[in-house]
């Protein structure tokens, strides 16, 4: 029984990076959205260390726009957020360097434009 | 691979060796050759060179993940806030009460439980920490049993080869190579089942062993693996039951394979090293990331 508990976790557990990866962000990557965001929300496909994981949110001109109070959630540690300021319309860039649980780091760039009603 | 890699590859290699040999050691006089005492100098040695190997090695993680220069404060907020912190201070104490134990005759009980739990703690600084829930039990536990029986098996080689050296007692030599064969095959046994769930883990199918650095890597390895079970093999059905004959060519032949075996197993705690900073393969991509 317990044999076949291993081979069926084998068989239908998802697959692990071991590096994070930006798996989903909120805006969505190159999208844009109507409403300016008032967090920018990035999901990783592992584990985040909470110590080097940040984000900060430039604008067009390269100022930052984010409150630089970037967290790891406690509730699903994949998760990164930052709070941003009111933004008027525009195209911003997302920044992101994380270290994942096995000491691997990674980082990257997205951006979102927000429209304006 | 930069400079900083290659260190990187080296001091995780030594500090695994010197954790690999601890373990071994100390097993070997506990379980497979009673009459034999644990060498304490040697012990001693191993401990320095594993805890000089992590300092180096935490040290270059430092670096590497806060994207900084070395600073105490970085090395603080890495011991005081990551999961590799943490183990890194808890195996850290073990190996220095290891050292301790080791010097105490008394102590000498304590050594291999000690020995085991550094070794087996190891699975939570690689990639096998990172996941979560139930599959991060999984993963750690196989990762401990591969760490634990790769201990057993090469760790314990260096001990034999001292014993096969240094006795002239031909029944002392056929009792222990039979008992040392007994735990090696079972040892063997576990890493490379263990080692083929560890590489599922990893994504490392058959088409990523050829198509991935990481599965290059793993295919140098393998190599090495099955020479040294080619030895183990010689060793156990060729040369133990002709060790009873006079003319002592099998005992020759087991010193020169027990140093050969170790030579190998020294490569591949090498590749070992390197395969712990390559990321692993990604599903359905057929290049390493760097």
């Amino acid at each position: 029984m317990r044999a076949f508990a291993v081979a069926s976790l084998l068989a239908v557990a998802p697959p692990l990076w071991a590096h994070a990866f930006l798996d989903r962000a909120m805006p969505a990557v190159g999208s844009t959205v109507r409403d300016p965001p008032a967090r920018v929300t990035l999901r990783f496909s592992e584990r985040l260390e909470p110590a080097f994981s940040k984000a900060q949110v430039l604008d067009a001109s390269g100022r930052r726009v984010d409150n630089d109070d970037a967290s790891v959630s406690g509730d699903d540690a994949a998760v990164l957020s930052v709070s941003v300021r009111a933004l008027p319309p525009g195209v911003y860039t997302v920044k992101w360097r994380v270290l994942s649980v096995d000491t691997h780091v990674t980082e990257g760039d997205f951006a979102f434009t927000v429209a304006g009603r | 691979m930069s400079a900083v890699d290659a260190w990187l590859v080296a001091v995780r290699a030594g500090h695994i060796l010197a954790c690999l040999l601890l373990f071994g050691e100390t097993l070997y006089v506990r379980r497979i050759d009673p009459q034999a005492r644990l060498r304490v100098r040697l012990t001693i040695g191993a401990v320095a060179i594993a805890l000089v190997c992590g300092f180096a090695w935490l040290c270059i993680e430092a670096v590497a993940m806060s994207g900084e220069s070395l600073q105490v404060a970085v090395l603080g907020t890495v011991l005081g806030a990551t999961q590799f912190g943490h183990v890194w201070l808890a195996r850290s104490v073990l190996l220095v009460m290891l050292g301790i134990a080791a010097c105490m005759p008394r102590g000498r009980r304590a050594a291999l439980p000690l020995a085991g739990l550094q070794l087996a703690l190891l699975a939570l600084a690689g990639h096998a920490g990172a996941a979560s829930g139930l599959r991060r039990l999984a993963e750690v536990l196989v990762d401990a049993v591969h760490l634990l029986a790769a201990g057993g098996w090469l760790g314990s080689l260096p001990a034999l080869a001292a014993t096969l050296a240094s006795t002239r007692s031909r029944e002392t030599i056929l009792r222990v190579t039979r008992r040392y064969s007994q735990i090696a095959y079972a040892a063997a046994t576990a890493v490379v089942a263990t080692g083929i769930v560890n590489a599922r883990f990893r994504n490392a199918g058959p088409v990523e062993l050829v198509t991935t650095d990481y599965g290059r890597l793993l295919l140098i390895k393998l190599a090495f693996v099955v020479a040294m079970l080619g030895l183990a093999a010689t060793n156990r059905y060729r040369l133990t039951p002709r060790l009873a004959q006079p003319d002592g060519r099998a005992l020759a032949a087991l010193r020169r394979n027990a140093w050969l075996e170790i030579a190998f197993g020294i490569v591949v705690v090498a590749v070992v090293g390197a395969l712990g900073i390559t990321p692993p393969p990604m599903m359905g991509m057929s290049h390493g990331m760097h």
